[in-house]
């Protein structure tokens, strides 16, 4: 990792050929050390160890944005960066809205949680990444791990702006993961468990091994159900996966592009009232932890959908000035892009469905949803996924399911929830927490 | 861009260490984009990635580093690193830097490295969104982006190894938002070439602006798209990913080697209806997934994976070769120096065959036209997928009736691959990016219409 006063001069470099050109200009310098391992047939099949750093300029000369980005902090390097996003500048439109705003911001996250010391060993990472395999696979029909690993990230950020503003970030991360490959009577089936953490020890590989089994061998047997519709409950990555699809929704860029259906939709009912979703700064034990947003603002939490209502977009200095409202401070940029915005931490509040009346009379429980990616269009709603999951009935799972779509439109789901659960739970990413939500009437198709 | 005699020391060092097999992949990568949206210049962008990733091999373990560093210290202390845990005796010596010259299949006029162009593109994404808009005045918003990189590449491996390749590619996408009161639709497409700005050549701004307005607009008016088991013709072009998804990724040695894939040991069977040939083809004249070498160094090649339905081929890499015993293919790419290489597709498609797009539809008495697929995915285990239909329309007794919103088709590859019971004349290929284990590389996929008698869609009736 590039050491802090080789950033620093980079930095400082970068905003003063900038201000020496008349240009406003915000710098976003991250570095990186990560550490990976896979396995396969009993011996580490990849091993990788990686260090990398990128800078990038945000310059703004007479109303008119541009970007720019570089790996190399060499100065003759750091020099042709700014002189090309000053270049890139004379051809965008004129912009009012975004300008460097964040003035002397000092802020440095102080979480103690997200940089932790971790005395595990090498040799102790590699144990792990070897047992996930041989956890695996010594399980009966159990034929492979195809897909397993550990990794780590050792990762530091710095924001500057000509207005003074210096922020920092460093934080620390781990993950595993294990897929168990499943066969049985010429029948495969397959699924994985993921853990992830801020310390070697917080990591939990006998949860990777039997997630994954237990689910794989649970739907070997799957079959279609009869096409129709089904009330729904989705697992937690599943829900968060759906969630991540249709974001653009809560973007106050996407409703500044005219593009997010909800544009004109501020204090409507756009749900149930029984969803009230935000976004949270802060949670413990959450993966977005950070002091600051991509200008340098405090990050803070907001109420996006308050039992149903939708009360606010997510929004940056540029989209808030553009409609005239408060900043959100979810401002979002890479080194290597432009300014966007992004969630932190999205939590759908709990409700007060005890487990027993969520999962009463007959459901679907979706642990699989194939295609989000490519199946749901965030424009208009629509959406149309492969799944598999159980067939339920008063919480017990009585048949394996496969090979089936569920398709609907996520706007109008919003609408139709049944219920939500009164205990809140995290994804395997940390950055997205929801109790169980039961949907209403989702077509289905099957056989 | 690195110094050979800095790489053969690195080389040496690693095979000191008790590698097997060392390689350097040296990286200079510049890009620039410019995006238009609401009839403005939103944003331009541009910059340079460069780097060196180190893969070693001991035995079938793979160790691999990447670091920004050209400096010999530097690359010996990353190479250190990855061996420590494996250093042993020398057993093998590296043989001396040969430097590997050939001709580029894929002429490049106007490199990124001559100039971005930005008033040619900015004038071309401009017609573009006239051309949307005057289409249909529902359709309300108009986002355009031209992006065009440069990717400088040099290997260096331990037996001699020393080859570079100059990669020029150029993209443009294209999405119209069509409006009707509260409801809204998209259309897309995104065009791109193994070449330089010259594919504006290629592109005829005006049909590509009236192309996406026109799908946003199908889509506005659409009806739910039916649910179930039915027969449907899927369209030439993008179609093609669906043989990239449903069987490509399982012919790939990266599923192969781990047993992780249905065809691993289906070698000389029958595993399609024999209608079907199918070609991985990373030679084809600038096109958008071919190489001049692989990212391993070795010449790219045509691939024949199925003819007449039967495997002839995997798609093959250095470290899949070893573990597979099948001659590498010239299939080893990743998407920058940050990933070791694997297997992967280039240029992969279905030959034509001899129907007619009539006859296809003619022979459906119920059943889905999916003119324009959209994405997908796959789990190579199982070899389960789906793909999302992004323009549909119904087929009753023979006769296409009407449009249809999104659907999406799952089924398994070898059960889709033996469904297929016509395969059409009108072959057409288009680009994409598909990411793997290796990052997201440029693919192409392709090919002719064709019929899948029984597949299951999910729609919202």
């Amino acid at each position: 990792m590039a050491d802090q006063n080789k950033l620093q001069q980079a930095i400082d470099q970068v905003l003063e050929r900038a201000h020496a050109a008349g240009a406003d200009a915000d710098v976003i310098a991250n570095c990186s050390n990560n550490f990976s391992l896979k396995a396969n047939a009993g011996e580490l099949d990849e091993y990788k160890v990686t260090s990398g750093q990128v800078i990038g300029v945000r310059v703004i000369k007479d109303q008119h944005i541009a970007t720019c980005y570089s790996e190399s902090l060499e100065p003759a390097s750091l020099d042709t960066m700014v002189e090309q996003a000053l270049q890139n500048a004379l051809y965008t439109k004129q912009d009012e809205h975004q300008t460097i705003s964040c003035m002397n911001s000092q802020l440095k996250t102080d979480v103690a949680e997200i940089y932790q010391q971790d005395n595990a060993t090498v040799d102790d990472k590699i144990e792990l990444a070897l047992a996930l395999e041989s956890g695996v696979v010594a399980k009966p029909h159990a034929k492979a791990a195809p897909y397993n690993g550990f990794g780590e990230s050792d990762s530091q950020v710095i924001l500057a702006n000509t207005q003074g503003t210096l922020c920092q970030h460093q934080e620390r991360s781990t993950y595993c993961y294990a897929y168990t490959l499943y066969e049985q009577d010429d029948k495969q089936s397959m699924h994985g468990g993921m853990s992830s953490g801020r310390r070697f020890d917080e990591l939990d590989p006998n949860y990777c091994i039997n997630h994954g089994y237990d689910i794989a061998k649970a739907l070997l047997d799957g079959s279609p159900i009869t096409t129709g519709s089904y009330s729904v409950i989705f697992d937690l990555s599943c829900l968060s996966s759906l969630f991540g699809a249709f974001g653009m929704c809560l973007s106050g860029q996407s409703a500044m592009k005219g593009i997010n259906p909800w544009r004109d939709a501020l204090h409507d009912q756009v749900a149930s009232p029984l969803l009230t979703v935000s976004d949270v700064a802060f949670i413990e034990g959450g993966s977005a932890i950070k002091a600051f947003d991509s200008e340098g603002y405090a990050t803070r939490d907001t109420i996006l959908i308050g039992e149903g209502q939708l009360q606010s977009l997510l929004h940056n200095s540029h989209t808030a000035s553009f409609f005239g409202i408060d900043n959100t401070a979810n401002a979002s940029r890479s080194a290597k892009g432009g300014l966007g915005v992004s969630s932190r931490h999205t939590v759908i509040a709990t409700g007060t469905s005890s487990d027993a009346e969520i999962t009463a009379g007959e459901y679907l429980e979706l642990v699989n949803l194939q295609g989000v990616h490519s199946g749901a269009d965030a424009v208009s709603g629509d959406f149309s996924f492969g799944a598999s999951g159980f067939l339920c009935r008063d919480g017990k799972r009585i048949q394996p399911v496969r090979g089936i779509t569920v398709a609907g439109n996520f706007y109008q789901l919003l609408k139709e929830i049944d219920a939500v659960g009164n205990t809140l739970n995290h994804d395997y990413e940390r950055d997205f927490f929801a109790p169980q939500i039961r949907f209403n009437k989702l077509s289905i198709a099957g056989k | 861009m690195l110094n050979p005699a800095t790489a053969k020391a690195v080389i040496d060092h690693a095979l000191f260490l008790g590698a097997d097999f060392a390689e350097l992949f040296v990286e200079h990568h510049q890009s620039s984009s410019v995006e238009l949206t609401s009839g403005d210049i939103d944003k331009v962008n541009s910059g340079i990635d460069f780097g060196i990733g180190i893969r070693l091999f001991f035995g079938h373990k793979v160790l691999y580093g990447y670091t920004n560093s050209t400096d010999e210290e530097e690359l010996k202390r990353v190479t250190g690193l990855l061996a420590a845990k494996d250093k042993r005796d020398q057993i093998a010596n590296a043989a001396a830097l040969n430097f590997s010259r050939y001709s580029s299949k894929h002429l490049c006029k106007q490199p990124l490295a001559q100039g971005a162009n930005l008033e040619a593109k900015i004038a071309f994404l401009r017609e573009t969104d006239k051309a949307a808009r005057s289409e249909d005045e529902k359709i309300s918003q108009f986002i355009g982006r031209i992006l065009q990189r440069e990717q400088q590449v040099e290997i260096f491996n331990s037996t001699g190894l020393h080859i570079g390749d100059t990669r020029h590619y150029t993209r443009v996408a294209a999405t119209a938002i069509a409006q009707n009161g509260s409801e809204q639709s998209t259309g897309f497409e995104a065009p791109g070439a193994l070449t330089g700005w010259e594919f504006n050549i290629r592109l005829d701004a005006r049909e590509l602006g009236q192309h996406v307005a026109k799908q946003a607009m199908v889509k506005l008016f659409a009806e739910n798209c039916p649910s179930g088991e039915m027969p449907v013709i899927i369209g030439n072009g993008f179609g093609g990913v669906i043989f990239h998804e449903a069987c490509g990724h399982l012919l790939e040695t990266t599923s192969v080697a781990k047993k992780a894939s249905v065809f691993h040991d289906k070698m000389g069977e029958m595993i399609a209806n024999p209608v079907v040939n199918a070609v991985d083809d990373g030679t084809m004249t600038n096109e958008w997934g071919s190489i001049n070498i692989d990212d391993e160094g070795m010449e790219t090649q045509r691939t024949q994976l199925i003819k007449d339905g039967k495997l002839t081929s995997f798609m093959v890499d250095h470290m899949g070769s070893l573990k597979t015993g099948f001659a590498p293919t010239g299939s080893g790419r990743r998407e920058s120096y940050k990933y070791a290489p694997t297997s992967r597709m280039r240029n992969t498609f279905i030959e034509p065959g001899d129907s007619s797009l009539d006859e296809m539809i003619g022979s459906v008495e119920h059943g889905i036209f999916a003119k324009k697929m959209g994405g997908g995915s796959v789990q190579p285990g199982t070899g389960e997928f789906n793909f999302a239909v992004q323009e549909a329309y119904l087929i009753e007794n023979g006769q296409i009736t009407k449009p249809l919103k999104s659907a999406t088709l799952i089924s398994t590859g070898p059960k889709v691959l033996k469904e297929i019971s016509m395969v059409g004349k009108d072959f057409e290929l288009a680009a994409g990016m598909c990411g793997s284990v290796s990052g997201s590389v440029p693919t192409t996929v392709g090919q002719p219409a064709l019929k899948v008698d029984n597949i299951l869609v999910g729609g919202g009736n």
